[in-house]
């Protein structure tokens, strides 16, 4: 069976749109399991000891969320086609309204709608999460609870933490990397499609379950979810849990199938010392998202049993621990911060030969640097216990281990330092947003070298300073990154060109009020403001006040960026030139938008992507040239 | 079924390497799902907090865990069997043997939550218990998926009919290649489980 293009008829009315496999069938579903599976726990908690004794009955909530997601998923339609494989068809790959708005509202295997459904959920939950931030700072400008209960703070910490975390965790590979990598490598669609669209789902599920947190009484460990607090949380806890098995299964499935799709699907001639750098980071992420996430889900799995099905893993009273939590929280937790940081390298090492006309500075050097940090970030995750009570020994290992990491980061900094060099750079909006990413991360991954540092983690950990660090490196590395490859493939992926004064103006607002919100919480947490507290010293008044009213302005820079992704992409709606920014990136050499099916042949690939200025150089691919198929040889 | 030699709008020669590729991958992913609850094993056993890692009332019952592992075990060889059939074309054996492994999955499973009830002791009765039923539970999920896929595989196989018979048909080249993907996680998950047989039922 081939592609089946299935196209709305013409003359239905358009409310018939909404009955169907879609997202609105979705949410009702899931509303209706949700009931179903909370009613079902409620009769299974009245015949449980240990539940009787509790004033919650967490089972209710797990299997409520639990036929809610199995409701949300068959409304999309997702089990159709593991239905029709049980009953012997053949695979069948239905791409639903190849044309039209329909086809963002339901399961779709265009590797480019996910793309885009990808990029519109990690912008409304980012500003979801940001808005939350606002709420904490605004608590944060006494020294005493003023507007919140403290239970309540700890829940909006907890609430932008975690949301942040998942959606960052997918914020360049979900968009970008499902719509680009197969035209970069010269493919047609992802190796497994329909997983590519399942993970955007439970993208956009996770934050919601996350949500429901708020109406089930908070939680209050924060993003980490440590035990025991964690076993002894009220209901609010289980949304956590179960949002967090929904992003990690998501990391998983997304690591799989990129792994999958770049090992199988290059076209003919794309070998790996061709393949763009923006994919090679995505591979190193890849590879972290398939092996660490599992560990995460296990132990969230684990909790689960812990709440609902009284086994002890977490409590040390009945042959338990709460470190065994804590290990297999940081074996992904580590990992995790390189799956934020490493897509962000590839954005900045694929636009900087770009806008500096160029060849990229040490492309062997950008790979290695790149899966040698994939590598070490499997041997640190015990830095984050050095106050945990770990044995005294094996410190200086995670110390060394730790530091060591910075050496492969060094070589990226080499790489774009190298391309830099010289350089008659063209300062667009991507480029800037490149340069202070650059910046912002230096400054993270210098402070992170004390908090690698047993002696110095000691006095700093649990302070603002870890909230500083962290923030540069994910806001500013990350955060920024995003930023550079939103401006730079936005008139790619929409056909449209945004507003080039309100890029600017965002640019410089949110670089200058970033370093002015973040650089002042290492002196915070140098002075002993702790994370996570909603009271403070009186003497810190001052500098947590102008964070706030930083913070504020910040969040306001940020909505000069939603303004103009609105106003240009639903109001404006202004064509944008052919390769705007003169690329030789194969995305760039198709048309826009680009076609279905990407190729109408597969392409050769007879040179590499970062021939800037080359005398003589080839361009990088002979379109539909070839009849051989896929692999890269 | 068409013959065809692109599936899904790809070539087949893709198709056939993703279902090499995605099996590997997907092995990598269940190492580190599974060494999530050896880990557990380990560090609850050798931290034995308050000594109620394994008191001495909670005793698994190893002929449950026999009969699951043969199970799994003899699953395995027969899909053996299977895939020996298909590579020299007896389709007939092909699929009565994969039904046999499929069945026997099953029955593995059905085992599994035969003796959760027959177990002895609740999960909280300690580190061990709190483990080997999560442990236990994490492989039944496995073998369940594991089974709707074998299942997925011969009911394709049953629906292809006689056309199989041709092995350079897409479909033929499609199934072999999705017999090899399911059967290198297949004899992978069912080591799994013997390893965690013996960590479970005789190290304890």
């Amino acid at each position: 069976m081939q592609t089946d293009v299935i196209a709305a008829p013409a003359s239905r009315p358009a409310w018939r749109g909404l009955i169907g496999f879609n997202l609105l069938t979705g949410i009702v579903l899931g509303i209706v399991g949700f009931a179903v599976g909370a009613w079902l726990g409620g009769m299974i908690g009245d015949g449980l000891r240990w539940v009787g004794q509790s004033d919650e009955n967490d089972i209710a909530i797990f299997l409520g969320f639990a036929l809610g997601l199995v409701g949300y998923f068959g409304g999309l339609g997702f089990f159709n086609y593991p239905i029709s494989r049980l009953l012997g068809h053949p695979p069948s790959l239905r791409e639903y309204d190849s044309e039209g708005w329909g086809r963002y509202f339901r399961m779709c295997t265009d590797h480019k709608v996910v793309g885009i459904q990808y990029l519109v959920v990690i912008l409304i939950f980012f500003f979801v999460a940001g808005f939350n931030a606002m709420m904490i700072r605004t608590e944060l400008l006494r020294p005493s609870p003023s507007i919140w209960p403290a239970d309540t703070y700890l829940t909006l910490v907890g609430e932008h933490g975690t949301m942040m975390m998942v959606l960052m965790s997918a914020a360049v590979i979900g968009p970008f990397g499902n719509y680009l990598i197969p035209i970069m490598i010269g493919a047609r669609r992802m190796a497994f499609p329909r997983i590519e669209s399942m993970t955007v789902w439970m993208t956009l599920a996770a934050p919601i379950v996350l949500l429901s947190a708020i109406g089930l009484g908070g939680f209050p460990t924060g993003w980490t979810g440590y035990t025991p607090l964690a076993d002894q949380a009220n209901l609010g806890m289980d949304s956590y849990i179960t949002a967090f098995i929904l992003a990690g299964t998501a990391l998983t499935l997304v690591g799989f199938n990129i792994l999958a799709t770049v090992f199988t699907m290059r076209a003919p001639g794309m070998t790996w010392g061709r393949l763009p750098l923006f994919v090679w980071a995505q591979v190193a992420t890849a590879i972290l998202m398939l092996l660490s996430a599992p560990v995460l889900v296990t132990a969230l799995l684990l909790a689960v049993l812990d709440r609902t099905a009284t086994t002890t893993f977490f409590t040390s009273g009945n042959g338990g621990s709460p470190y065994l939590f804590e290990n297999l929280f940081w074996f992904f937790g580590h990992p995790e911060v390189y799956i934020l940081a490493l897509p962000g390298f590839g954005v900045a090492l694929e636009i900087l030969p770009v806008f500096c006309r160029k060849p990229l500075w040490g492309y062997g050097m950008a790979v290695a640097g790149m899966l040698g940090i994939a590598a070490l970030s499997f041997m640190v995750w015990q830095h984050h216990l050095f106050v945990s009570g770990i044995n005294a020994p094996l410190r200086p290992f995670y110390m060394l281990t730790t530091e060591l990491i910075s050496v492969p980061t060094g070589f990226l900094f080499i790489n774009a330092m190298g391309t830099l060099w010289n350089a008659r750079m063209r300062l667009e909006v991507p480029l800037l947003f490149v340069l202070a990413q650059l910046f912002n991360f230096l400054i993270g991954g210098l402070s992170g070298i004390f908090l690698s540092d047993t002696p110095s983690d000691v006095t700093l950990h649990g302070s603002y300073f870890v909230m500083a660090h962290l923030h540069y490196t994910i806001l500013g590395g990350l955060g920024f990154s995003l930023f550079a490859a939103f401006y730079y493939w936005f008139p790619k992926m929409t056909g449209l060109q945004y507003n080039m004064r309100l890029a600017r103006i965002h640019f410089w607002s949110v670089f200058i009020l970033f370093n002015t919100t973040f650089a002042p919480l290492f002196a915070a947490g140098i002075l002993d403001m702790p994370r996570r507290a909603v009271t403070y010293a009186s003497y810190l008044q001052p500098i947590n006040d102008w964070v706030s009213i930083s913070a504020f302005l910040l969040g306001g820079s940020m909505l000069l960026f939603g303004i103009n992704v609105v106003y240009s992409w639903a109001i404006a709606r202004k064509p944008a030139v052919d390769n705007p920014w003169h690329s030789r990136g194969i995305e760039w050499q198709l048309p826009t938008p680009v076609p279905v099916h990407n190729f109408e042949r597969l392409p050769v690939i007879v040179a590499g992507p970062y021939d800037y200025g080359v005398p003589g150089a080839l361009p990088v691919m002979q379109p539909e040239a070839a009849a051989a198929p896929a692999g890269g040889e | 079924m068409a013959d065809q030699q692109l599936i899904e709008g790809e070539d087949i020669q893709a198709a056939v390497r993703n279902y090499w590729v995605g099996s590997r991958l997907w092995i990598a992913g269940l190492v580190f799902y599974f060494l999530a609850f050896a880990f557990s094993f380990l560090y609850l056993r050798s931290l034995n907090a308050n000594h109620m890692w394994h008191p001495a009332k909670v005793q698994a019952p190893a002929v449950w865990g026999t009969a699951i592992v043969a199970a799994l075990v003899v699953s395995a060889i027969v899909f053996t069997i299977a895939r020996t059939a298909l590579e020299r074309n007896s389709l007939s054996i092909w699929r009565w043997a994969a039904l046999v492994a499929f069945l026997l999955a099953l029955t593995a499973a059905a085992l599994q939550i035969v003796e959760y009830r027959e177990l002895g002791f609740g999960p909280g009765a300690g580190g061990f218990a709190s483990t080997f039923v999560a442990w236990t539970g994490g492989v039944l999920v496995v073998v369940l998926g594991m089974a709707y896929w074998l299942e997925t595989i011969w009911a394709t196989s049953i629906r292809a009919g006689t056309t199989l018979a041709d092995t350079s048909r897409g479909e033929r080249r499609m199934l072999a290649a999705n017999v090899e993907g399911f059967g290198a996680v297949w004899y992978f998950v069912v080591a799994v489980a013997v390893a965690t047989y013996g960590l479970l039922y005789w190290v304890g």
